[in-house]
C-alpha cells in the first residue's frame, strides 16, 4: 500500500480494478489547510487522462502488473500471439494494444510484454530491430551535394527512407521509437 | 512572538526558517524562510496598509519594477460563488475546502496584480477572530500573487475560552487521527490573559522572491533543495 505523499511521477496504481500511472505530482497546502496532494494520472487500459486531489491519510494499493519477455509468434488479424520460453504458454494480446508497433513486430522477436493480471496491456519492442527490404527501386543521385534518400518498403509492409545506395533483398536496422533507418545491418 | 506582544511588545517581527517534514511541491519546501510581524492595538486591515507599503519597499530596493500595485480586495464569499457557483457555508468539511481553494480557487487568480482574499470561515482559521457581526466569518486575509498564496494575516483571537476549546478540540482530532499530540502550550494559554487586541501577519519570503525574479518553482530560489 501506498499513501497519498509516496506517490511519484511514473509510479503505478491501481484504483476501481484499472491500473493508473502517475504522469504528474504536486504538494499543496492552503494557509492553515491540511496537506492536498493533486495527481496527474493516466489510465493504462484506456489512456485517458485524470487530475485528482488526495488528502495524506489516501491508501492506494499498487497496480497488479507483471513485465516478462516473450517471443511474438504470430498474428490472427485481430490478435498477437506471443509465448513464454520458459513455460511455452501462449498469450493473445488485442490489435489495439500492439498498434503501430506492428510495423517494426517481426515474428520471433523477444519483446517486453506487460501484464496487468492476465491480460497483456503493453509490449516494449527493442530499440533497434533488423528488417530485410523487400521493395525498393534504384535511387538515383542527381546533382546534389546533400545525403539523398529513397523509400523503401520493408518486410514488415512498413516503407521508410533509406541512403540510395541500400538495395533490395538487404537488411537495415530501424529505430522502433522513431521508425527512421539507422545503418544498414552487417549479417 | 504572540508571547512576545501579550508581554509589552508592541511592534515586533522575524525572519526565521520554518521547517514542515514532508512538504515538497511547486510553492513548498520543507524547510523555508518565513516573515512574520505582529502589532499592537490593530486589526486585519492595518495589515493589508503594511504588506503594502512592505511589498512596494522590497520592490523599489532590489530595482524591480513595482508589480505589487492596483491591489484587488475580494470577499472569499463572492470567488467562491463565481469559481463554484456554490454558497461558502454549504462546503461540508475541511478537505472539501482546501480542495476547492487549491483545484477551483488558486488556479482562478491568474491576474497580474496582488488579490488579497478576505473573511475565511471562523472553523478553518485557527488563531483568527471570530467577526463581531458575523460568527461564520473570521477577520483574516490572504495575498495571492499569480496563483501563489504569498501572506497569511489575522486580527488574533485573545479570548482565552476560545483558544482553550480549539486547542483541546485540535488535540483530540489529532489523538484520533493517530498523530502525535503536541504538549498542552500553558504558557501561551496564560499569556492570553495579558494579549492586547492584536494582528499577525506572515509572508513566505522565498515565494517572494520566486515572484520577484519570475520563476515557476520554490527550487528555482533555494540553494540546495531535497530532491
Amino acid at each position: 500500500m501506498y499513501d497519498a505523499s509516496n506517490l511519484k511521477k511514473g509510479l503505478k496504481i491501481q484504483i476501481d480494478n484499472e491500473p493508473y500511472v502517475i504522469t504528474g505530482f504536486d504538494f499543496s497546502k492552503p494557509g492553515k489547510g491540511q496537506a492536498i496532494y493533486k495527481v496527474k494520472m493516466r489510465n493504462m487500459l484506456s489512456g485517458a487522462n485524470f487530475d485528482r486531489s488526495y488528502r495524506s491519510n489516501d491508501k492506494f494499493h499498487p497496480a497488479d502488473l507483471m513485465s516478462k519477455k516473450m517471443d511474438y509468434l504470430y498474428c490472427d488479424g485481430d490478435s498477437y500471439c506471443f509465448m513464454d520460453p520458459e513455460s511455452y504458454e501462449n498469450h493473445l494480446a488485442d490489435a489495439s494494444v500492439i498498434g503501430d508497433k506492428k510495423d517494426f513486430l517481426l515474428e520471433n522477436t523477444t519483446v517486453d510484454v506487460l501484464f496487468f493480471g492476465e491480460r497483456i496491456i503493453e509490449i516494449t519492442l527493442p530499440m533497434v530491430v533488423k528488417l530485410k527490404i523487400t521493395k525498393s527501386d534504384p535511387g538515383v543521385r542527381g546533382d546534389t551535394a546533400t545525403n539523398v534518400t529513397k523509400p523503401a518498403t520493408l518486410e514488415t509492409g512498413y516503407t521508410v527512407q533509406v541512403p540510395i545506395f541500400i538495395e533490395e533483398g538487404e537488411y537495415i536496422k530501424v529505430d522502433t521509437r522513431t521508425g527512421a533507418y539507422v545503418e544498414r545491418a552487417k549479417d | 512572538m504572540k508571547r512576545l506582544v501579550a508581554g509589552g511588545m508592541d511592534k515586533i517581527f522575524q525572519i526565521t526558517k520554518c521547517f514542515r517534514s514532508g512538504e515538497k511541491g511547486k510553492n513548498h519546501n520543507v524547510e523555508f524562510t518565513m516573515l512574520e510581524w505582529y502589532r499592537k492595538d490593530a486589526d486585519y486591515f492595518n495589515l493589508i496598509d503594511d504588506a503594502k507599503k512592505l511589498l512596494n519597499y522590497v520592490c523599489d530596493k532590489t530595482k524591480t519594477d513595482r508589480i505589487f500595485s492596483n491591489w484587488k480586495i475580494l470577499s472569499l464569499d463572492d470567488l467562491w460563488k463565481d469559481f463554484t457557483g456554490k454558497k461558502l457555508e454549504d462546503i461540508p468539511d475541511a478537505f472539501d475546502f482546501d480542495k476547492t481553494m487549491v483545484d477551483k480557487i488558486e488556479p482562478g487568480l491568474n491576474e497580474n496584480h496582488p488579490i488579497i482574499i478576505t473573511d475565511f470561515p471562523a472553523i478553518f482559521s485557527p488563531m483568527c477572530k471570530t467577526k463581531n457581526d458575523d460568527p461564520y466569518r473570521a477577520e483574516r486575509l490572504e495575498i495571492y500573487f499569480k496563483n501563489i498564496e504569498l501572506g497569511n494575516g489575522c486580527t488574533e483571537q485573545i479570548d482565552k475560552k476560545i483558544q482553550i476549546k480549539r486547542l483541546l478540540n485540535e488535540q483530540i482530532e489529532r489523538r484520533n487521527m493517530g498523530k502525535d499530540v503536541y504538549p498542552w502550550p500553558a504558557e501561551f494559554v496564560d499569556s492570553l490573559d495579558h494579549m492586547p487586541p492584536t494582528a499577525g501577519m506572515a509572508i513566505g519570503i522565498d515565494r517572494l522572491v520566486m515572484i520577484l525574479c519570475d520563476k515557476e518553482k520554490i527550487e528555482d530560489v533555494i540553494t540546495f533543495t531535497e530532491k
